[in-house]
């Protein structure tokens, strides 16, 4: 009989449902408090993923959490240096695959990694989420990180060529977004990606989210706000946004 | 280096990150990333944070052209990498149960060792090591991996710290002698580190048992 983890105590803020581990976490933690400390660390201290014996990303956590609090510093670095070196790649390949200017994406894949045990050691069970899906707690952290590094970016980025788009010119005709299947949105994303980033997302929120380029209510979150440009300014981007659509478009059907 | 301490969490942070946790877990089952109802219905529960959401689904647009496990790009630093690891381990060590009331990360050994009223060769002494090997140490010219866990352990009691603080004393980058003065004109460059039994081996100063110690501790897993 294997000894049982701690349970989470955290809970959904909109179900107030406790917070649960998969049910293969669960196993796997009741497995290594079995193992003697040799062995534990063994298995803490393989990094692949896919080999042999290693243990899930949750099932670290949860050790690293527990030695931090049992003051077990074989284990609680052990268990920090492989989560390390899981994510330490990873954020920078998802990071570098967004930004390329090589330098920022890196500052910001470390400060990610940082923040990812800053919130993985806080006290009391803010990190609970981490023991139940990792994956997504780190998203979630890498997703923040970019944005700063598109703040950045943007400061530096030159969007004044947009202003020679030809204002004059008609609106184009676009498809119902409702329409759209995720594949095709994902080819979009990627056919926008030599915009700068504030021009995608411009461009996203008002096609698929359906966010206004401005508004007359002070009250009501615009394009136009959320950026601190002018609405003719927000219009060029779409416009720009659009044409690349349209060249998309055109050359997937020849 | 980064900042560790800089990010402070607010409670309407704490809420935010929890929220995008349960939106995220929503949409884990989906075939399409995030819609616009969505947006909607989660803006309309949390209006407070609306421009954060609005700015966190466009985002997650631009992530999911993104695989989840891209291809592993060239790390061309792997030594950075270290560096930036040790300082998150310091951090983390700081965050342990009774670490509130350590006292602050050494800053050298021989420092240390003064607080204590020690010399720097009767600290040498209690860890069974010879002045140069202690001075190898106190610059980080040991690869820390290599360290045998003992020598952490009497080094840490010989200072009364914590054996955290000197294994994050040793895991630090090396560096020269602060305040040391050099009779070249240029300063001499920071050696490669190495392994510590490699520096026992080449010490002169050791005696042959103090050598014979040490290297049983070799092949002794740390």
């Amino acid at each position: 009989m294997f000894a049982q983890p701690k349970p989470l105590t955290k809970r959904y803020e909109t179900t107030g449902e406790p917070m649960r581990r998969l049910p293969e976490v669960e196993e796997q933690i009741s497995e290594t408090l079995a193992l003697d400390k040799a062995r534990l660390l063994e298995r803490i201290k393989i990094k692949k993923r896919r080999e042999a014996d290693s243990l899930l990303d949750e099932t670290l956590v949860y050790l690293m959490r527990e030695a931090r609090d049992k003051s077990d510093l074989d284990v609680l670095d052990a268990a920090a240096q492989t989560i390390y070196d899981r994510c330490w790649s990873a954020a920078r390949n998802k990071i570098g695959s967004l930004i390329s200017h090589r330098d920022l994406a890196f500052e910001q894949a470390d400060e990610a990694v940082a923040r990812l045990f800053l919130e993985l050691s806080a006290p009391g069970d803010k990190a609970d989420y981490a023991e139940v899906r990792f994956g997504q707690f780190f998203n979630r952290i890498i997703n923040r990180q970019l944005r700063k590094a598109f703040e950045k970016l943007n400061e530096q980025q030159k969007t004044d060529f947009l202003d020679e788009t030809d204002e004059d010119s008609p609106p184009m005709q676009l498809a119902d977004a409702n329409s759209i299947s995720a594949q095709t949105w994902q080819e979009i994303n990627a056919a926008l990606a030599v915009l700068p980033s504030d021009v995608q997302q411009a461009f996203i929120l008002n096609y698929r989210y359906g966010i206004k380029i401005d508004s007359t209510d002070p009250n009501e979150q615009t394009i136009a706000k959320l950026f601190g440009r002018s609405e003719k300014t927000i219009r060029l981007w779409l416009k720009k946004a659009a044409e690349i659509l349209r060249d998309w478009s055109e050359g997937k059907t020849k | 280096m980064t900042d560790f301490n800089k990010f402070e969490n607010s409670a309407d942070e704490d809420l935010l990150n929890d929220v995008l946790h349960e939106i995220l877990l929503e949409n884990e089952s989906q075939a399409e990333p995030f819609s616009a109802a969505q947006l909607k219905v989660w803006t309309n529960k949390f209006p407070q944070f609306e421009r954060e959401l609005i700015n966190f689904f466009a985002l997650e647009n631009q992530l999911s052209v993104v695989p989840n496990e891209p291809q592993t790009m060239e790390i061309e630093n792997a030594a950075a990498g270290d560096e930036h690891f040790a300082a998150i381990l310091q951090s983390l060590h700081q965050t342990t149960a009774g670490s509130e009331n350590q006292p602050p990360a050494l800053t050298s050994l021989t420092e240390a060792a003064k607080s204590k009223n020690l010399q720097f060769h009767e600290l040498a002494a209690r860890a069974g090591l010879s002045i140069p090997l202690l001075g190898n140490l106190e610059q980080r010219f040991a690869e820390f991996a290599t360290i045998p866990k003992e020598i952490i352990n009497k080094l840490a009691a010989a200072l009364e710290v914590s054996v955290a603080a000197v294994a994050d004393y040793l895991r630090q980058p090396p560096q020269l002698v602060a305040g040391a003065n050099f009779k070249a004109a240029e300063q001499p460059e920071i050696p490669q580190q190495k392994d510590f039994f490699t520096l026992v081996r080449q010490d002169r100063m050791l005696t042959p048992e103090q050598k014979q110690d040490l290297l049983k501790l070799e092949n002794k897993p740390n």
